[in-house]
């Protein structure tokens, strides 16, 4: 069995069209995810305690279920809140919960590891708590964010490949239905798992060279 | 007593104050009055309650029971009167904690720039001029960990007089310290005395509570057991267990 | 909400949650001995050698790309090299081929972590390397290694969800059943969520108590 160079480029087109989608939905799924853990982890830290609880059971059971799971109940639950969407936002959506309540523990624990010296000495200069949170303690925090954060974004590029169950047209979905139109097996997952391998790759470039601006 | 103390206006009032951690009751119905312009150092073996004291004037520990009042206005436990309340007030922690991913100027200037609205020039102005004020003018642009202790000290001082305080609290100021850095805070701290800041000062330095303080106050198991200018403080302690404090700290 | 039929559901689970449960055991069993194992003579091997390079490449793979993928490979290739074999063990090799990657860096992490202190007080008793290794520095580093491998299994329990792709009836494949089945979408996902956390919310808290406990005894013991 020799590897068919012309089905692994006859294929390319079409796993590239795929790859697009997959970093669209991705990036979208990240930027929301980073946008509303941080607060989503102030208030698990000092909002009222029916916040507090809320949050923290919603981190702790979606941590607690496979991405699948979480996917098939938003496929599920969106139309019957009456918000139809099409596979590719109800996509977005699940990744972005599932990012989020993983991003919020991250957050969370890099800020109580700040100590409680920090805090203090916001709060004796008279900053608001939750202006000591966002302001002071997160910025602080960023640099311990980091690392464990581009660990978990990568894990939800990867758990994007599991929108093929809702028929995202994405890497895996068209290459699964590429592999029972042609045949073609080998040449297809490799090609599948580079192309992986290039957006995961991405994201970690992008992670270390912000790492390094922040050290800074 | 010295009649210009006496028309001096009370800035601090405390009354029976209480605070407990869980057993542990740190602060035993605590008495304290404290005039504009009043140096004050609170003394005592380890435990007494004399750091649980100053956390509460600024309420960073909620008191269990009796009243603080400051300038004659009890502040009550909502946050933006907290808020308001620690604006007026600086703390000096034992661990400086000063913003490590800040510099020293965006340190000093950070409250009052986030939290009066000051413009950054403004802010920055002040800052250096307080920076000349702890001899710190050179070290602008730095980051806390390039510095050594004792000018991270200088520093957390410098931040907390940029809010304007009408009152200074200070934590054990240089007991994390190298014993060559302790001079310098000490300083800075006795030219604030001069130029007539209030302030509470927590120390073993017996020789800054000689120099430096009008009345010194002497806890002792979560109560306060003796207050007495320094003169009459150390030649004639007016009480037994203070007697003993002395021995110990002066002794060595 | 119908808790009658939820409680049915929960019953006619079962059956699938221990599919499930046998996966990811089984999985675990064969992966922890390989990926430690790998792992710990990653560390004795030097960055340029060609087994270090096989290593990082097959880590680099496991982690860079989805389980989802590493599943296809498993159950396209096989057969395509002539190999055939029932649809549990595919399964089971997906899952091993997955996690012995992940746990190549958790026994790597757990020797490194042991202090350089530990290799020159035994080097300077007069310790080979190899000795060395496996009589103080292993001893120590297992310790750090009970919570991140028991962290894998409920990593293992989510991730046998996607052999539903395959179609093998475990827990996730049979809840989708039963939902095309009733249209109860609710109840079904949330007795299937409740199994699945039971088990990874348990197994997380115990790994937390064993690092917490062994962690806090290992730092005694270093601090005497």
């Amino acid at each position: 069995m020799s590897f068919d160079w012309k089905a692994f480029f006859e294929v390319m087109p079409q796993l590239l069209r795929a790859a697009v989608v997959t970093v669209e939905v991705s990036v979208l799924s990240l930027a929301f995810a980073c946008l509303v853990a941080p607060p989503l982890a102030i208030a698990r830290m000092i909002g009222p305690w029916p916040v507090r609880v809320l949050v923290g059971a919603l981190v702790e059971v979606v941590r607690g279920i496979p991405p699948l799971v979480v996917i098939a109940f938003v496929y599920f639950a969106l139309p019957a809140i009456g918000l139809v969407f099409d596979g590719f936002w109800t996509g977005v959506t699940a990744l972005t919960v599932v990012g989020a309540v993983y991003a919020v523990e991250i957050v969370r624990s890099s800020i109580e590891s700040l100590g409680r010296g920090q805090r203090e000495a916001a709060l004796a200069l008279g900053f608001p708590l939750w202006r000591t949170y966002l302001e002071l303690l997160l910025p602080q925090a960023m640099k311990r964010i980091l690392p464990p954060l581009t660990n978990e974004l990568a894990n939800v590029i990867k758990a994007s490949a599991l929108l093929s169950v809702i028929s995202v047209h994405e890497i895996s979905q068209v290459g699964h239905s590429l592999i029972f139109e042609t045949f073609v097996v080998v040449e297809i997952i490799i090609q599948m798992a580079i192309l992986y391998l290039i957006i995961v790759g991405c994201l970690t470039v992008l992670s270390r060279a912000l790492e390094r601006r922040l050290a800074h | 007593m010295p009649t210009d103390v006496n028309v001096a206006p009370a800035l601090l009032s405390m009354r029976g104050v209480v605070k407990r951690f869980g057993a542990f009751t740190a602060l035993d119905g605590v008495e304290l009055e404290m005039r504009k312009g009043e140096r004050l150092v609170i003394c005592g073996p380890s435990g007494s309650g004399k750091s649980t004291l100053i956390r509460c004037i600024n309420r960073l520990e909620e008191p269990d029971g009796g009243s603080i009042s400051i300038e004659g206005r009890t502040v009550g436990r909502g946050s933006a009167e907290l808020n308001a309340l620690r604006r007026r007030i600086g703390m000096v922690f034992q661990q400086f904690n000063l913003f490590p991913h800040l510099s020293v100027i965006d340190n000093i200037t950070i409250a009052p720039r986030k939290l009066l609205g000051m413009a950054r020039a403004e802010a920055e102005a002040k800052a250096t001029a307080l920076l000349e004020r702890v001899q710190l003018a050179d070290q602008a642009r730095k980051l806390p960990p390039q510095l050594s202790g004792g000018q991270q000290q200088r520093v957390a001082i410098a931040r907390a007089l940029a809010m304007d305080p009408v009152l200074m609290l200070f934590d054990e100021p240089t007991s994390a310290l190298d014993p060559e850095m302790i001079k310098e805070v000490l300083d800075v701290m006795l030219e604030l005395g001069r130029q007539g800041m209030s302030m509470i000062v927590v120390t073993h330095e017996m020789g800054f509570a000689r120099r430096a303080a009008d009345r010194i106050v002497f806890m002792d198991k979560g109560r306060i057991v003796a207050t007495a200018p320094p003169e009459e403080f150390f030649s004639r302690p007016p009480h037994p267990r203070l007697q003993q404090f002395l021995d110990n700290v002066l002794g060595h | 909400m119908d808790p009658v039929f939820m409680l049915d559901v929960l019953a006619r689970l079962l059956p699938p949650l221990g599919l499930t449960m046998a996966l990811s055991l089984v999985a675990l069993v064969l992966a922890t001995p390989l990926g430690l194992g790998l792992g710990t003579l990653r560390t004795m091997l030097p960055d340029r050698h060609w087994g270090s390079w096989l290593l990082d490449a097959y880590v680099f793979f496991v982690r860079g790309t989805p389980i989802l993928i590493q599943i296809f490979a498993v159950y396209f290739l096989l057969p395509a090299a002539g190999i055939r074999l029932p649809l549990f063990w595919m399964g089971v090799l997906a899952l091993v081929f997955n996690s012995a990657g992940y746990q190549i860096e958790i026994g790597r992490a757990a020797i490194n972590s042991v202090a350089t202190a530990q290799w020159e007080a035994a080097t300077a008793l007069g310790f080979g390397r190899r000795q060395t290794l496996i009589d103080f520095i292993v001893p120590q580093a297992v310790r750090r290694m009970v919570g991140p491998v028991m962290n894998e299994l409920s990593q293992l329990i989510k991730a046998s969800s996607v052999l539903s792709i395959i179609t093998l009836y475990e827990l996730h494949k049979a809840s989708e059943a039963i939902i095309s089945a009733s249209f109860r979408f609710v109840e079904v996902l949330i007795v299937e969520g409740f199994w699945y956390f039971s088990f990874v919310y348990a197994l997380s808290l115990g790994a937390q108590l064993v690092e917490g406990r062994l962690s806090s005894a290992g730092g005694l013991a270093e601090s005497r």
